[in-house]
């Protein structure tokens, strides 16, 4: 089947504003919250829409790993990522007037730690196919440098 | 009615964040405000000037703009109680030869950014005083880090602090909150760095205000300020972000020496062309 012949989206959210500048966000049978844009303090409640940008990328990341590790037989013991965005002006989407540039994502850069007894050259094939099928890491890396590497720890 | 706008000039996103607690904290004291962020200190004048907020938490030099653009039409609501008295140190190297301020003749003096009043309008004019002129006498190194932020940003003082240091300079002028801070931290060793001498005491920033903008609306916001406690913990934290333990009632006799400094360094024509 090509990927225009399906009808239906892939993914669907609803999300509505609630008290406090939070955004209550409705997925299938999930519901969630995020509160602000970027930049928000430690102890708020809510990650930023900006954190589930880069929470939902390595989830993406991660379960398109384990997934081609279980299909291959491979054994990927722990999986760990750390990622982290730069904005192109982190001073554009807090609104200071008279900063010129965009508030947009400039680079996005991370690791990905995996424990377990598995050949680097394996790994690597496996994380190269993970990327390939990633939708998020797709996406995100047509528009911004996604510099995400991969280690084995032993 | 709408909230009370206040504007700041903000570097860093963190400082934003700063301003959103104490938003919450004005809206739980009963005093609707909001902020209005600007990248530099001429902007945030224009806009208080021109009416487009009611209160700029103003740089001691954006002050003066303010009260030099208004015809001294301007009123410092309150202060930290860490903006008042400050003094900057023009630090030496122990035994570089510069003992007492005429020493500094035909040397090299760092200062920060060209607009930093504590770094370079004020160390500068203090020199003018005991006769060294700046170009004439010694020459200025400066530092200009962000320029129009009027020295907010630490910056310059610390590149003109290292260019003392590694003797690219022979004194270099910080503010001495920053010299008590790197003195001690390890930024430079007090027993190679030394300080030659010190401006009189001056006043830091303010909250700024046209007397034009309703008296009891300023009572109201000025309450609310000068109601945070530093003893209570749900205000500590947003006061040690500032860099205060108490608010205190604006003052305007801390800016004279500045005042005087711009006027003579010609400093708003230079910059307004």
């Amino acid at each position: 089947m090509s990927a225009g012949a399906t009808p239906e989206p892939a993914a669907a959210v609803r999300a509505s504003a609630a008290e406090g500048g939070v955004v209550r966000i409705q997925s299938r049978k999930h519901g969630y919250f995020a509160q602000g844009q970027v930049q928000q303090p430690f102890d708020a409640a809510y990650p930023t829409a900006l954190d589930y940008l880069l929470g939902a990328l390595a989830a993406d990341l991660i379960a398109g790993l384990e997934r081609e590790a279980r299909r291959a037989g491979a054994s990927l013991g722990a999986v760990e990522a750390s990622l982290s965005a730069r904005l192109e002006n982190p001073l554009v989407p807090i609104g200071v007037l008279g900063e010129s540039g965009s508030s947009r994502v400039a680079r996005i850069r991370g690791s990905v730690y995996v424990s377990g007894k598995i050949e680097e050259e394996v790994l690597r094939d496996l994380w190269d196919e993970a990327q390939r099928k990633a939708t998020v890491f797709t996406t995100l890396s047509q528009s911004v440098p996604v510099d995400v590497s991969i280690q084995i720890i032993l | 009615m709408r909230p009370i706008l206040v504007g700041a000039v903000i570097y860093d996103p963190k400082v934003a964040v700063i301003w959103e607690i104490i938003t919450q904290f004005f809206a739980s004291a009963g005093c609707e405000m909001d902020c209005v962020f600007y990248t530099n200190y001429a902007l945030q004048v224009d806009a208080l000037v021109g009416r487009q907020i009611d209160i700029a938490w103003n740089s001691p030099l954006a002050w003066v703009d303010a009260e030099t653009r208004t015809g001294g039409e301007c009123t410092a609501l309150a202060m930290r109680d860490t903006d008042r008295d400050r003094v900057t140190r023009i630090l030496t190297r122990a035994g570089g030869g510069v003992n007492n301020v005429s020493d500094l003749r035909g040397k090299r003096l760092a200062v920060g950014a060209k607009d930093s009043p504590q770094a370079t309008v004020l160390p500068i004019h203090h020199l003018e005083r005991k006769g060294l002129r700046a170009g004439a006498d010694y020459q200025v190194k400066r530092h200009d880090v962000l320029v129009g932020k009027h020295g907010d940003h630490v910056g310059g003082e610390r590149e003109a602090l290292q260019s003392l240091v590694q003797g690219r300079s022979d004194a270099a002028c910080v503010l001495d909150l920053n010299w008590q801070r790197w003195s001690a931290d390890g930024t430079c060793d007090p027993k190679e760095i030394v300080v030659l001498d010190s401006t009189a005491p001056f006043d830091h920033c303010n909250f700024t205000a046209l007397r034009s903008f309703p008296a009891e609306r300023a009572d109201l916001w000025t309450r609310a300020l000068l109601s945070m406690d530093y003893a209570n913990p749900a205000h500590r934290e947003m006061m040690d972000l500032e860099g205060l333990k108490a608010w205190l009632p604006g003052r305007v006799s801390g800016y004279r020496a500045l005042t005087e400094a711009v006027e003579e360094q010609g400093f708003f024509e230079a910059v307004r062309g």
